[in-house]
């Protein structure tokens, strides 16, 4: 079936591939045989275009189309005709793309130019601080033509050799305009100054590209109110359409069915693993060290790999390359630092950003027996070589740390991410970009638990555990992106790297190795190709078929996995365009998790000869639209189909070390659909945006609920989210948003009656009492929890200090109408007269009424 | 080693201390429906019919928690063209089990299928259908001390000649039986403590299911990996000293070696991972044991058995 599908696709653009290349190659070329033999010379260009489908642009300040001119009607080329029917103009014919272009000429007689083009190319980049900017939008109005810039702010146009017109636009910045003609020189970085605050727009799908992928930028996640004032991306993203969050307060988010460990979190294109602080409180991304990020949730590129359901690719700030600068900020539960300024202006730079929890240093002076913190460093640093070659080095660490230690007694865990790059950016040629990337990066997971048994008072045995599961992975990427015309964009690459895993280790570190199973210590090894390539049929259609090959091996396995991707838009109106998608998707790592808190608990684990990679297909069709400036809006519907799918089987946890990890995860399928639709509004100070998710997930598995499907936990069917945003003046703003989300789908049983055991007359022990039931469950996921909803609302005092000082006090509150959401649910008995007492559900609520304060200064 | 049940319980802490932390009691719907007549017990081979029965509390907002004691209930037995009643009674137990004995005196015989129908006036009728397995054929050979997994163990070697053909189902329990000594009199009761059982024979589903290291309830084996012949197996039993609590109560222990029914090996399977203790909440993985009684719940199972008495200094 997926052989028959990927030969189909390949047919398919085999067969566009050629309409494009003789459209491309052979525009003036292309019969014509006039069907009058005297007319206008508007007649006959309409005759043309009518017989050839070739769009022809001119204008009438240059090209007399009253004149009269005759032709005789025999077969002849589209450029003969033209020359014929314009001559004595003093115009000149250029291809462009899917058109023929009839250009004011110089000279005295009418010309055909078409051969001659050159390619513009180079950097867009802030003003200020010489960011380099990604996305920015480099166009030529009069063409028709344009592109955007790509993860390193790149971009490369090939257009007919003349004088033009480049615009060049980003969000929350001023638009630049420039002219190259013939012979100016084509190497061209742009440099963009940012607008006013109150100009600024915070979504870039407001721009006219194609609705693929959002870019969110410090602006939008900083709008954003949140829990204890911790602005945060994950929590960002929580508002776009097809996207839920966990339980209620986590960072955590849910993709069209997937789970937490279905999206492929990429920090400057370095996976990392687990990405929350504090049970989700927080994400490992900084929102200080951020420069943008680029949000997939369909139609994935081919370049990425390795996740089911999204892509969330953080670029950090490469650094100023001014001045030296900075932020400070002081939450309710961290502090944060980020410094940034040239080592060598206008040629490298360096960027600094670390957070660390306070909380835990207010009780130090009087307890180190309670841990709980956490702490994260960003840095990177880049240099550019010459105008063609530009490296850059990053590094990441964080730590979160948890534990309780009474008189030598408990345990203490802590786990995070490291990971290191260096990164080479190369422009072999004007047309082809060429990154390549060497990666470390590393999650670990220790956790040890010191435990003394006493009688008499006496201590009569010591023992002290300690589990560990880590993950190592050395990579090697090479991503080309070849800009061929101005219609073709083609991105292709490799990666090969090499991974250690230890899934769990457990070992008894008082008296020796502890007895039970190995750990289970591997090596695994991915190859990765993909290519893609980006075509403008014409004006109004864009197509963009990819493959990407993945190959996982070992002494133990070998899996391949071939993806085809293929998205296509097609402009219905100006402003207006369908589009549609259709990504396979496959993932060699699994999360296994029982919650969606970010718990240290959740383990990362790879396929194995039991354990099979897990796959998706996903299939998207969407409608974008905006009617006028101030609104756009959005409808998308999507089907994803997965394979292979884990949990761990009934019963088992990863660390009880009484079985190889693979052999308490079970494997089955799972499904969902749905629609989406979003819209946003500016109207004056005030924006407003929605989004709206119906859909519905479901899992299957041989080993529960009998083998039936049963809804997937986080199946909630109505996702609704609010933003309304007021921006009167740059000293001021206020935001507001609101959350609706359909409950979790729980498991509860349906009858209770007296434990087996027990009426065997068998007591487990000694003096154990019988009050012990038998819950029978009946159906998986059969309860419903509550719908939860919150308003949050955040309040935002600028003032600015001197030139380059900025402070802003930052209030709010989380869940202002004090809803209690439940996150867990327990069936209890409150009464001492069980005979009496009527059997409770209780769920447990936290959250409500959560003020927050911080204070940033920048510098 | 409950890591997950730690941090969990951490977390919860946590949770509970933050000054906003409340629970919300919520509505349960009556998923439930019905209370249903519950059935429990053991037809063994060469035994007295013997089962307790009770009610279940179906989950639903407008059920009182506590277990009552099903009156009026009506159990009946039969055999082919046999039919008996099953007497009730009360005893030391009713009070705490919310379940009242049922038995009668005939002998249940080893490879019969016997019809249990349980009738009350307001929660209907429940059946079960139990098969006896044909007498087990087993003993043990050979005891010895050891450790295993650090844990001082006596280590219990088993030969299950195994009939060919038929699909067999063992179970192995290590029990301590409570006696009475009173003079010379020594009166055996049908109450027992559990000892803890190791096993690594990767024939056995507590291996297949749990892995080598955890102390089961019961070892449970398959023919089906050895059928037909001659198997052994050895499973270590915890040298726990279980006592009564009485001068005049005692205890022997015991090794239990049984041939079970096809849906009772299912059942204890399922029950071997369900733990009983825990409770409900949404933290923990569900477990679905499903038993034999239509109409109802419970399991009644049927089997063949012999026992080892085991002595140990301990």
């Amino acid at each position: 079936m997926r052989k028959g599908v990927l030969v189909c696709l390949i047919c398919l653009y085999c067969v566009l591939c050629q309409l494009v290349a003789r459209a491309q190659a052979n525009l003036l070329y292309q019969k014509y045989t006039p069907t009058f033999t005297e007319g206008s010379v508007k007649k006959y260009i309409h005759d043309i275009e009518k017989r050839s489908g070739i769009s022809i642009s001119y204008s009438t300040s240059y090209v007399d189309t009253r004149k009269k001119v005759s032709l005789p009607a025999t077969e002849t080329t589209v450029m003969d005709a033209l020359l014929q029917v314009l001559a004595g103009q003093q115009v000149a014919l250029k291809e462009s793309g899917s058109k023929i272009l009839i250009i004011a000429s110089d000279g005295s007689t009418t010309k055909n130019i078409r051969k001659d083009r050159v390619t513009i190319n180079g950097y867009v980049k802030e003003q200020l601080n010489k960011e380099v900017l990604i996305g920015a939008m480099v166009y030529i109005p009069e063409l028709g033509i344009g592109t955007t810039t790509n993860s390193y702010g790149y971009y490369s146009l090939t257009i007919p050799a003349d004088r033009h017109r480049v615009l060049c636009s980003y969000i929350g910045y001023k638009p630049d305009t420039l002219y190259i003609n013939e012979s100016s020189e084509h190497r061209r970085d742009i440099l963009l100054s940012p607008q006013n605050m109150l100009s600024e727009v915070k979504v870039t799908t407001d721009k006219e590209t194609s609705p693929d992928h959002l870019q969110l930028v410090y602006s939008d996640i900083k709008s954003t109110p949140a829990l204890l004032g911790e602005n945060d991306i994950m929590r960002s993203l929580q508002y776009i359409a097809g996207v839920q969050g966990g339980v209620d307060g986590s960072s955590s988010i849910m993709v069209r069915g997937g789970d937490p460990g279905q999206n492929l979190n990429l920090l400057d294109g370095i996976p990392l693993y687990h990405i929350e602080h504090f049970f989700g409180l927080t994400s490992v991304f900084n929102s200080e060290a951020i420069k943008s990020v680029d949000f997939h949730k369909g139609a994935f590129p081919s370049r990425f790999g390795g996740r089911l359901s999204s892509v969330i690719d953080v670029n950090t700030k490469d650094g100023d390359m001014q001045r030296w600068g900075g932020q400070f900020t002081m939450g309710l539960v961290k502090s944060s630092l980020n410094v940034e300024g040239p080592v060598i202006k206008d040629k490298a730079s360096i960027m600094l950003s670390a957070r660390r929890t306070w909380l835990d240093v207010l009780w130090r002076p009087f307890t180190n027996d309670v841990i709980f913190n956490f702490y994260d460093v960003n840095g990177k640093a880049n240099y550019i070589l010459n105008k063609n070659n530009r490296l850059y080095f990053s590094f990441y660490n964080g730590r979160d740390g948890l534990g309780i230690s009474v008189n030598d007694v408990g345990f203490k865990t802590r786990w995070g991410n490291t990971a290191l790059s260096t990164r080479w950016n190369t422009i072999i040629n004007p047309k082809l970009f060429l990154n390549t990337t060497v990666a470390y990066t590393q999650f670990k997971y220790v956790l040890e638990d010191r435990l003394q048994v006493f009688e008499n008072n006496v201590i009569t045995e010591g023992d002290a555990y300690k589990g560990s599961s880590s993950i190592k992975e050395l990579s090697l990427r090479l991503h080309a992106n070849w800009y061929a015309t101005a219609t073709q964009r083609i991105e292709f690459g490799a990666n090969i790297s090499v991974s250690s895993f230890v899934p769990t280790d457990m070992q008894l570190t008082s008296t020796g190795i502890m007895s039970g199973v190995r750990p289970d210590k591997f090596k695994s090894n991915e190859f990765v190709v993909f290519a893609e390539d980006e075509v403008k049929i014409n004006e109004k259609w864009v197509i963009r078929p990819g493959l990407h090959f993945a190959n996982w091996f070992s002494n133990r396995f070998n899996y391949s996995s071939i993806q085809p991707r293929f998205y296509t838009s097609y402009k219905l109106f100006p402003k207006h365009s369908i589009y549609a998608s259709y990504s396979q998707m496959a993932q060699f790592l699994h999360l296994i998790s029982n919650t969606s808190y970010g718990l240290p608990t959740d383990f990362w684990l790879p396929s194995s000869s039991r354990v099979e990679p897990e796959e998706a297909s996903l299939v998207t069709l969407g409608y974008a639209g905006k009617p006028s400036k101030a609104i756009s809006y959005n409808l998308e519907g999507y089907y994803k189909d997965i394979q292979n799918t884990t949990t761990y089987n009934v019963g088992k946890n990863l660390f009880d070390n009484t079985l190889q990890w693979d052999e308490k995860i079970i494997q089955g399928t799972g499904w969902s659909y749905g629609l989406e639709a979003s819209v946003k509004a500016k109207l004056g100070a005030f924006t407003f945006g929605s989004a709206y998710t119906w859909s519905r997930t479901w899992r299957k598995f041989a080993q529960l609920n009998g083998g039936k499907a049963f809804p997937y936990r986080f199946d909630r069917q109505h996702n609704i989210k609010a933003t309304l945003l007021f921006q009167p003046s740059e000293k001021f703003d206020a935001a507001a948003s609101w959350t609706y989300m359909s409950g979790e789908a729980i498991t509860l049983p349906d009858q209770i009656y007296p434990d087996f055991d027990n009426n065997l007359l068998i007591s487990p022990a000694p003096g154990v009492s019988s009050a012990r039931y038998t819950y029978n469950f009946v159906a998986w996921n059969n309860y419903r929890l509550p719908a939860i909803h919150r308003l949050d609302i955040g309040l935002n005092f600028t003032k600015k200090k001197r030139k380059y000082y900025e402070r802003t006090w930052s209030i709010g509150i989380f869940n202002a109408y004090g809803r209690r959401n439940v996150l867990f649910v327990e069936l209890v008995n409150e009464s001492a007269d069980a005979s009496d007492a009527s059997i409770k559900l209780k769920g447990m609520s936290i959250f409500q009424y959560i003020p927050y304060i911080s204070y940033k200064l920048k510098f | 080693m409950q890591y997950t049940s730690k941090l969990y319980i951490l977390v919860a802490v946590l949770f509970v201390t933050c000054s906003t932390a409340c629970q919300k009691e919520l509505k349960l719907p009556a998923i439930g429906g019905d209370k249903k007549i519950v059935l429990i017990g053991e037809f063994v081979a060469g035994d007295t019919f013997y089962l307790r029965a009770g009610q279940s509390i179906p989950v639903s907002g407008s059920e009182k928690n506590g277990f009552q004691l099903l009156e009026d209930l009506s159990v009946n037995l039969s055999s082919g063209s046999n039919k008996y009643n099953l007497n009730s009674y009360a005893d030391d137990f009713s009070s705490i089990l919310y379940t009242y004995p049922f038995s009668n005196a005939q002998i249940a015989v080893a490879g019969n299928t016997y019809h249990v129908e349980a009738t009350h006036t307001s929660l209907g009728t429940a059946t079960a259908e139990i098969y006896i397995p044909e007498q087990v054929d087993a003993k043990v050979t050979d005891t010895s001390s050891g450790r295993y997994n650090n844990d001082s163990v006596i280590k219990v070697r088993i030969r299950i000649n195994d009939p060919q053909g038929s699909a067999n189902y063992y179970v192995i329990e290590a029990l301590k039986q409570k006696l009475t000594i009173i003079g010379n009199d020594t009166t055996y009761h049908r109450e027992y403590s559990r000892n803890a059982l190791y096993t690594a024979d990767k024939n056995s589903e507590n291996v297949l299911d749990n892995g080598a290291s955890t102390q089961n309830k019961r070892i449970l084996l398959k023919d089906s990996r050895f059928n037909g012949t001659v198997y052994e197996t050895d499973v270590y039993v915890l040298r726990t000293v279980l006592t009564f609590g009485s001068e005049t109560l005692k205890g022997r222990s015991l090794i239990r070696i049984k041939s079970v029914s096809e849906p009772y090996f299912r059942f204890l399977k399922a029950y071997e991972v369900y733990e009983p203790a825990i409770g409900f909440n949404t933290f923990e993985q569900p477990v679905k044991i499903e038993g034999n009684v239509n109409g109802g719940l419970g399991m009644i199972g049927g089997v063949s058995q012999v026992d080892h008495v085991l002595s140990y200094d301990p």
